[in-house]
């Protein structure tokens, strides 16, 4: 009777743990695949606050790069994901709970600044080290139309022409 | 930390939203609306209840207390000591000398159109033009008898038998779908004079057009009274001045009145926002007369355009800093200011020489210098008065173009001194007494300026010493 027993359980061992790694394997790749998607255009253009950065940072240099990339830390792995935990948290809680507590006009915060200032510089390393670039404190206070500007601030629906209704004139 | 039902609830909101966020692809802007009114709906309140956040802005237009440093939304009197207090002598012998007040919010435009002194008995239709929401519906059935008609006794009955409502929802929108919309024929047909087919537009264009019917420089066409803009040299003073000479010579439209002081044929100058912004720096740059007076704001998360039409200096941070965000709010009003501070000095000191244009013209009349020299004066006077009123009478002090209100004023401070030289040379032929001509004139602007009642200012403009040049006015044409 002991005997059968034994033969039962290293079965299921021995599946648990061709299972649980299979499984582990499925979780990892999710979440990478999760984390990744997190990080895009695609993503973070669902909500409509995002509409005219989106819409300018497509028809930029710099659209075929993932929002993240500027806009999280770059340099480690516990940075990287703090960062964007923090941040995630706090837009889910703006557009839930904090409706009313959200400004008319939305301003990246000193955080942000610090965080896409020191990614143009280490993408950019090359050309910021073989070309001084001491004039001023920070890279967008001359190269302002990256890639969100380029003076519109507007998403292109404003510039297609329609039809309007106009009184009749002869 | 004990885990309560607040915490699972955010949990459970943020799983949920996430979940959303990544599933969900809609645009809300696509979304065509119907809100089941009727296309020829013209008072405001039937818009109330469909669309809350707006109609509560609007209604914010009622608000006439906040000033501003100049123009602004507060119902005072031109003639304040602080605004433009010589205004009865430049506008002597027409209504803008009897009362002239800043004007204040939509809401009022009705009130304050009717209430207004330079409305009289023979006051035509056309003065209700921009006022009323009404007038669209005036102009189909009515045509020419509605620009022709008589203000008080056609056009005030009609307006209100209609339930109109002041300038509001259905001057810009239709009832029906609340796409933008331009109702005001004149603006249509003084744009296609310009070459442009406003029927084709975008969104951005649309968002300037719409104010465009009406904060424009217009006059009454001769024929039929209709409200015409001079367009069809261009934007500028001079193009419009161009417009105007155009007129005159052809005989087709002289003047608005003639000058009290100096017997000169002048034109009235009348709130050119759209003409003075479009070639300025912000029109240049397809910045729309919404997007800063009309700035977006949110109510609980939801986006809506602000209706209370005032100065953006009451709304900096959503006015302004949507993108000039790399300054300060305090930074861009100092800015503001020096433009506005700057542009008021120099329309002050072209008012002056302006002023003793006039009275210089005046003598040159009383010593009987030629007809020929006198017309060429009064012609000066004329043109130096249009290069200031035409930014005189624009709202933005300065700011909506600041380097080409300087260059207008440039022009009329040198007609107007030309003016002067001109008259200077005749008078000193006649043997004038030059400096009691100038001490005469000081006088008179003492007794303008220090005179507390607002409406008997304009009588101290003329005197014994400079008297009054402007023929009776004739009996009113009965129609």
């Amino acid at each position: 009777m002991g005997e059968v027993k034994k033969g039962f359980e290293r079965k299921w061992v021995v599946f648990s743990v061709i299972m649980g790694v299979f499984l582990g394997f499925a979780i990892l790749l999710a979440g990478q695949e999760a984390l990744h998607a997190t990080d895009t255009g695609e993503f973070c253009s669902n909500c409509h606050v995002m509409n005219e950065v989106h819409d300018s940072y497509s028809r930029s240099a710099h659209a075929s790069i993932t929002c993240n990339e500027c806009h999280i830390p770059q340099d480690n792995w516990f940075n990287k994901y703090t960062f964007k935990a923090k941040a995630g948290i706090t837009d889910v809680y703006y557009n839930t709970l904090g409706k009313e507590d959200i400004p008319n006009v939305i301003h990246p915060n000193s955080g942000t600044q610090e965080v896409v200032d020191q990614n143009c510089k280490t993408c950019h390393k090359t050309t910021v080290s073989s070309i001084e670039h001491d004039a001023k404190e920070k890279c967008i206070s001359c190269h302002r139309g990256t890639p969100h500007g380029k003076g519109s601030f507007k998403t292109s629906d404003f510039y297609e022409k329609k039809e309007f209704e106009v009184f009749k004139v002869e | 930390m004990k885990v309560n039902a607040k915490h699972l609830l955010f949990a459970a909101l943020s799983a949920l939203s996430l979940s959303l966020a990544a599933c969900s692809s809609e645009e809300a802007a696509d979304k065509k609306i119907d809100t089941g009114l009727s296309e020829s709906v013209i008072n405001n309140e039937e818009f109330k209840d469909k669309f809350p956040l707006q109609y509560e802005s609007y209604m914010l237009n009622n608000e006439d207390t906040q000033d501003t440093k100049y123009s602004g939304s507060v119902k005072r009197s031109k003639y304040d000591h602080d605004k433009e207090p010589y205004l009865p002598i430049l506008f002597n012998n027409y209504g803008f000398a009897t009362e002239y007040n800043e004007d204040r919010g939509h809401t009022y435009a009705v009130e304050d159109v009717t209430k207004v002194a330079r409305i009289n008995d023979v006051s035509v239709g056309s003065c209700m033009t921009c006022k009323s929401t009404a007038v669209p519906q005036m102009i189909k059935e009515k045509g020419d008898n509605y620009w022709g008609g008589n203000f008080r006794k056609d056009i005030v009955p009609a307006v209100e038998k209609l339930g109109h409502s002041p300038i509001g929802c259905s001057d810009c929108h239709n009832p029906k779908t609340m796409e933008l919309r331009i109702t005001r024929p004149s603006f249509v047909k003084a744009m296609k004079e310009t070459g442009v087919d406003v029927s084709k537009a975008t969104k951005n264009e649309m968002r300037s057009y719409v104010c465009a019917q009406c904060h424009v420089e217009y006059y009454f066409k001769s024929s039929n009274k209709e409200v015409t803009f001079p367009w069809s040299e261009g934007f500028k003073p001079e193009n419009m001045y161009k417009y105007y000479t155009k007129e005159k010579e052809a005989k087709t439209f002289e003047k608005d009145w003639v000058h009290g002081v100096s017997g000169a044929p002048m034109i009235k100058a009348q709130h050119p926002e759209f003409e003075t912004w479009i070639e300025g720096t912000h029109g240049k740059n397809g910045v729309s007369c919404a997007d800063c007076h009309m700035p977006y704001k949110r109510d609980n998360g939801k986006k809506y355009s602000s209706h209370q039409w005032t100065s953006p200096l009451k709304s900096i941070e959503d006015s302004c800093r949507t993108c000039h965000s790399d300054k300060t709010a305090a930074k861009l009003k100092d800015r503001v200011t020096e433009i506005q501070d700057t542009h008021m000095k120099a329309l002050h000191n072209a008012e002056h020489v302006s002023i003793k244009a006039h009275y210089y013209v005046n003598k040159m009349i009383t010593l009987k210098v030629s007809e020929a020299k006198i017309k060429e004066a009064q012609e000066l006077v004329r043109k130096g008065q249009w290069f200031w009123d035409i930014v005189a009478a624009e709202n933005s002090a300065g700011f909506h173009n600041p380097q080409g209100s300087m260059d207008s004023l440039r022009v009329s401070t040198d007609e107007s001194n030309k003016a002067i030289q001109l008259a200077t040379e005749e008078l000193v032929k006649k043997g004038a007494n030059l400096e009691e001509v100038n001490s005469e004139i000081e006088k008179a602007m003492k007794k303008v300026y220090d005179e507390k009642d607002n409406f008997k200012k304009k009588t101290h403009a003329v005197n014994t010493y400079f008297t009054n040049q402007a023929p009776p006015m004739p009996a009113p044409v009965k129609k």
